[in-house]
């Protein structure tokens, strides 16, 4: 009888071929770990032979995966690791351990969203192409009509909900090693859909500009995946896309030229003040640099604006504390969740999976990259919280 | 009739899963409660693959089971192609150490020790008899005579607080009555935890 779960040799093969460029290994150094010819490989990896176990279990080991992940139905195998290598021109640490950490936390989230049969709603706004015309018009058009779309106005107040809730883009946010100058990845992708990170070391307006940069990757081109870094230069017509857009999304021309003009018709002198800056960058939750940036832009202010307050001792942090006062120190619930070893969501689906007997501690441990105690902790911290009240119980 | 017949029959082999070791590990006496069992403990070569990764390799699980096998308390084995062969349909939904395990203790009819509930589940099906637990190891008589009392009941407190090692729950009462109620409350891993002793 035929097994309806079975996955077919071509399934088998595939995988094998994703978890051997993943790993970075070449298919004559492959067959030769199970000692066949290089053609023998690749009629395995395209499924014209079918993968023998004692093969597949030398593949997994050498692959840095298990059987277990290579046969699992739900399991999500994806091409991201190769094609972003395509985009490094020299091996980076940085930006490889990104990209790493990127893909596990998709290729863990899609399997356990599966598994437990939950997500799968996906309805983007259409691509729209940056072929034609002015990048900064193309940019500014498309902004304002996503804004629009999402029934935006004024200042955004929480972006990072908007890319999770309102478009259903994967989004994480966790800790990269402290002099990673990786400030976002963003990637499309037809299995997982749109996935985006941003290194939760930076702050939160910086981490809410690189939001915006990586929206804007989504809206005009996403079917290149992207890697934003700190000191980037934005050479290439995608990336200068990007950055307008981002611009334009957080301080849309009209509304951020209005904001500016009421604290300007309040204030005596005719220059850009610091407080003025502080202010309304606080208000439109960027940073000081991207406000006196964006300012200028719209010519609201002289041009190298942002220059010259650099070689007049700059906008400090202690102008701004004694401007905003107490609140300039925001909560921000994403650093103490990156904190975590897994995030709060990830740490629920895992103990779903757990306690409902679709995965086991081995198997969740691999997927989620963590070690079993480790786990274990988590899976115990929320079974302590699991004994509610009755009359809590959630209607479903 | 054959002059074996007469021989002392050898305890059963035990087989164990990767996570039996990261218990043992965590207890702080895993070497010598191995090494006063009087059965043979056998490990798969796949579990000692999965323990063969970055993290296993930090927290010190994999050279704690590497001390093991090159003072000869555990022997690595590998699959016979019928082993294999089930080995080929159980790791389709168990991962691949518990699927090892069982394969082999199932041919070679040794005795498995898994925790995973799933594990134990499918081991019981395929060996025909319930495995033993991590649990059954730390408390064997043997070893319990061979470290001394206390030391045992130190293992055994670090295993659950440390390694938050999985214990049936109609052992939770014979657990507690040795560790003491003071140390049971530091282990939140302990099932109905908080029906005992609340938040």
């Amino acid at each position: 009888m035929v097994d309806l779960n079975e996955l077919s040799a071509k399934e088998i093969g595939q995988r094998l071929r994703l978890a051997r460029e993943a790993a970075n290994i070449k298919q004559d150094e492959a067959a030769g770990f199970i000692k066949v010819s290089r053609p023998t490989l690749i009629s395995i990896e395209q499924g014209v032979r079918r993968v023998r176990i004692k093969e597949l279990q030398i593949l997994a080991h050498r692959y840095g995966t298990s059987v277990n992940a290579l046969m699992r139905r739900e399991a999500v195998h994806t091409d991201l690791l190769p094609r972003f290598r395509k985009l490094q021109e020299t091996e980076d640490r940085h930006t490889t351990e990104a990209i790493e950490l990127f893909n596990n936390l998709i290729k863990a989230d899609v399997e356990l969203e599966n598994v437990l049969g939950i997500g799968g709603h996906r309805d983007y706004p259409p691509e729209q192409g940056i072929n034609d015309g002015d990048v900064a018009k193309l940019a500014d058009k498309h902004a304002q009509g996503l804004r629009r779309l999402l029934g935006l106005h004024g200042p955004v107040a929480d972006i990072f909900s908007i890319i999770q809730e309102s478009l259903n883009i994967r989004l994480y946010q966790r800790k990269l090693s402290s002099n990673s100058k990786v400030a976002g990845l963003f990637t499309y992708d037809e299995k997982v859909g749109a996935c985006m990170f941003l290194n939760a070391n930076h702050p939160l307006q910086r981490r809410i500009y690189s939001a915006s940069h990586e929206l804007g990757h989504f809206v005009g081109t996403r079917r290149n995946p992207e890697v934003l870094e700190t000191d980037e230069k934005f050479l290439s017509r995608e990336e200068r896309y990007a950055n307008f857009f981002g611009r334009a999304f957080l301080a849309p021309a009209d509304c951020f030229t209005q904001s500016f003009l009421r604290w300007k018709e309040v204030t005596v002198t005719d220059k850009v003040t610091r407080r003025l800056v502080i202010l309304l960058a606080n208000q439109y939750n960027i940073s000081r640099e991207a406000c006196v940036r964006r300012l200028e832009e719209l010519d609201l202010a002289p041009r190298k604006s942002w220059e010259w307050f650099k070689d007049n001792g700059g906008i400090t942090d202690i102008q701004v504390e004694q401007i905003l006062g107490e609140s300039v120190y925001r909560f921000d619930a994403v650093k103490t969740d990156a904190d975590r070893p897994l995030s709060h969501r990830m740490s629920l689906m895992a103990h779903a999976a757990w306690k409902r007997e679709l995965m086991s501690e081995g198997q969740l441990a691999e997927l989620l990259k963590i070690g079993r105690i480790e786990l274990r902790k988590i899976i115990d911290e929320i079974e302590l919280e699991e004994e509610t009240d009755e009359q809590l119980k959630l209607r479903t | 009739m054959n002059s074996s017949s007469f021989a002392p029959k050898a305890p059963p082999v035990h087989i164990t899963d990767t996570s039996v070791f990261i218990n043992l590990h965590a207890c702080g006496q895993g070497e010598r409660i191995l090494a006063a069992v009087p059965n043979e403990i056998i490990v798969a070569r796949v579990v000692e693959c999965e323990l063969d990764n970055e993290t296993s390799r930090a927290t010190g699980e994999h050279a704690f089971l590497e001390r093991l096998v090159h003072s000869k308390i555990v022997t690595v084995v590998d699959f016979t192609d019928e082993e294999f062969e089930l080995f080929d349909e159980l790791v389709r939904d168990l991962d691949d150490g518990e699927a090892a395990t069982i394969a082999i203790a199932a041919k070679r009819h040794f005795i498995p020790i898994i925790d995973e509930r799933k594990g134990r589940a499918r081991a019981a099906m395929h060996v025909g008899k319930e495995p033993l637990w991590s649990l059954d190891l730390i408390r064997h008589s043997s070893v319990v005579n061979t470290i001394g009392g206390a030391a045992g009941i130190e293992a055994l407190y670090l295993a659950l607080r440390i390694g938050r090692m999985r214990i049936p729950f109609d052992r939770v009462d014979e657990v507690i009555a040795l560790i003491g109620e003071q140390r049971a409350r530091e282990c939140t891993c302990l099932p109905g935890y908080k029906a005992r002793f609340g938040a």
